[in-house]
């Protein structure tokens, strides 16, 4: 299935379970367990200049790019800072399965978007069941995690210095 | 701010009407509802199934299995019995009735004004069994709607959350899903936490009454049990038939033991399931429990006394779900603005 495929029909399970094996979030998953994960997850078209989510919005859901670009952005003196754009098999919004606080940045459709999300509820129940995949899912987003930090520590030395 | 409060005003509208036409078809409204609580413990308990491994195709078959066992079992082990006691129970009236009329006789010569008090609870009696009579009909209804709509809602428990996405905007999507999620796992938890906690209060007073050798004692243990969903009233009401089997027996001592064992199961209730269960999922100031209780009382009779706490905990999540989502709206739209 190529990228455009998406603008004539919405993608199927099978092609849902494709994009899920090539997330960075979903790489070490077997296939029985993407089956169930495939399960749990809503696909969203979103056109470009929609929002994924606002800042401050009470979330509970991350985000898998499936096609299109996203814009992340933080709202600071009155201005609207890009703090990242993410592309197909990245995911966003990972904070939100963790904490009960609200949305800590924006996300922006910079294109037509084909999105699949899973919610903190629904995720919950997967790990409870699934408790293997759960160790899985749960390293992988704690990896990303501190990778992240790690590139804000960075930047925060650069304003610094 | 004034965009905030004519949406959250115009929102309590909605509300209160949706209130108002739940009252005015009240009959429909509440079948429709315990379907649909009874639709959220059976999925629970599917969930549970599945968390232990099993399919569910399977998860499904093995409910409707237990759901058969238990069924039989109730009619076996329980409805029979339970008929026999309430047989005894109604062959023990007229006699019930001369003892209470003795006594009130007795009383009457030493307090005559008495006699007005009496005619008033006969008057209320009467009216409240015709009233009887045709709540039957419509628990009859209600008997046939309730599974109805809990079967349509497991048929297409699979579909019925994408089903529910997809009928929401974009815009909304997230805090709309996340939300309404929160609404209904508290609600979930809720009701299970109550069911659990009815079922174990009819077991403790059943055996305890068995114990105690009160006769009629499993139709006594499912009565209290039942009366403990009307908050410290239903203790109380619990009395009046211990009173009355035990004047029959005319063993004051056998009342002072029900009693006890009351007692014990309402601390146990107090201590322990209220604590943990309960607890867990709602906490509401004893005096609003009671102030809500007495008006449901006023307002839905019988009905409204075991109905007005479960109605007023989802009327309260319901509204902090509708704040909080306008909340959002409304620092969106703050950050439009900015």
């Amino acid at each position: 299935m190529t990228d455009y495929d998406y603008i004539f029909e919405k993608p199927s399970q099978e092609d849902v379970l494709k994009e899920l094996q090539t997330s960075v979030l979903f790489k070490d998953c077997t296939k029985k367990e993407l089956k169930a994960i495939s399960k749990v997850c809503t696909l969203r078209e979103f056109k470009k200049g929609q929002h994924v989510f606002f800042e401050k919005d009470p979330g509970s859901a991350l985000y898998v790019i499936i096609k299109g670009k996203v814009e992340i952005k933080q709202h600071t003196k009155a201005k609207f800072r890009t703090l990242a754009i993410l592309g197909r098999g990245m995911f966003f919004g990972e904070v939100a399965l963790f904490d009960q606080a609200p949305r800590s940045a924006t996300a922006l459709a910079l294109e037509d978007l084909y999105l699949l999300c899973i919610f903190r509820h629904d995720l919950n129940k997967l790990v409870a069941r699934y408790p293997e995949l759960g160790n899985k899912l749960l390293y992988t987003l704690a990896c990303v995690l501190a990778q992240r930090l790690r590139v804000t520590n960075e930047r925060l030395r650069e304003i610094s210095v | 701010m004034t965009s905030f409060i004519t949406k959250f005003v115009f929102a309590l509208i909605l509300f209160l009407i949706g209130t108002g036409l739940f009252f005015y078809f009240l009959e429909i409204s509440l079948s429709i509802v315990i379907g649909f609580l009874l639709f959220l413990v059976t999925d629970e308990v599917l969930n549970w199934f599945e968390r232990k491994g099993i399919k569910e195709k399977h998860a499904i078959a093995l409910v409707l299995v237990l759901l058969s066992i238990i069924v039989t079992a109730v009619i076996l082990y329980v409805s029979a019995p339970f008929y026999a006691q309430l047989t005894s129970f109604a062959e023990q009236v007229p006699k019930l009735s001369s003892t209470v009329n003795q006594r009130l006789a007795q009383l009457q010569e030493s307090y005559p004004y008495i006699q007005q008090g009496v005619d008033t609870l006969q008057k209320r009696l009467a009216s409240d069994i015709g009233g009887a009579v045709k709540i039957a009909g419509s628990v009859i209804a209600a008997l046939l709607t309730i599974p109805l709509v809990a079967i349509i809602l497991l048929a297409s428990r699979s579909t019925l959350r994408q089903t529910v996405y997809d009928l929401i905007p974009n815009d909304y999507f997230e805090i709309t899903v996340t939300v309404l999620n929160d609404i209904i796992e508290k609600l979930k938890g809720y009701v299970v936490a109550k069911t659990a906690e009815t079922g174990v209060m009819i077991v403790l007073h059943a055996i305890g009454f068995a114990i105690i050798g009160l006769p009629s004692a499993l139709f006594l243990g499912i009565l209290a049990g039942l009366l403990n969903l009307i908050p410290y009233i239903g203790m109380l009401v619990t009395f009046v038939p211990l009173a009355l089997v035990t004047l029959v027996e005319g063993n004051g001592m056998l009342f002072v033991y029900s009693l006890i064992v009351v007692v014990i199961a309402q601390v146990i209730d107090n201590t322990v399931l209220q604590t943990y269960l309960i607890g867990k999922f709602v906490d509401i100031h004893p005096l609003i429990v009671l102030i809500v209780t007495l008006i449901g009382g006023e307002v839905l009779g019988a009905l409204g006394l075991i109905l007005a706490v479960p109605m007023y905990v989802v009327a309260e999540i319901v509204f902090v779900g509708i704040y909080q989502y306008l909340r959002a709206l409304q620092r969106r739209e703050e950050l439009a603005r900015e």
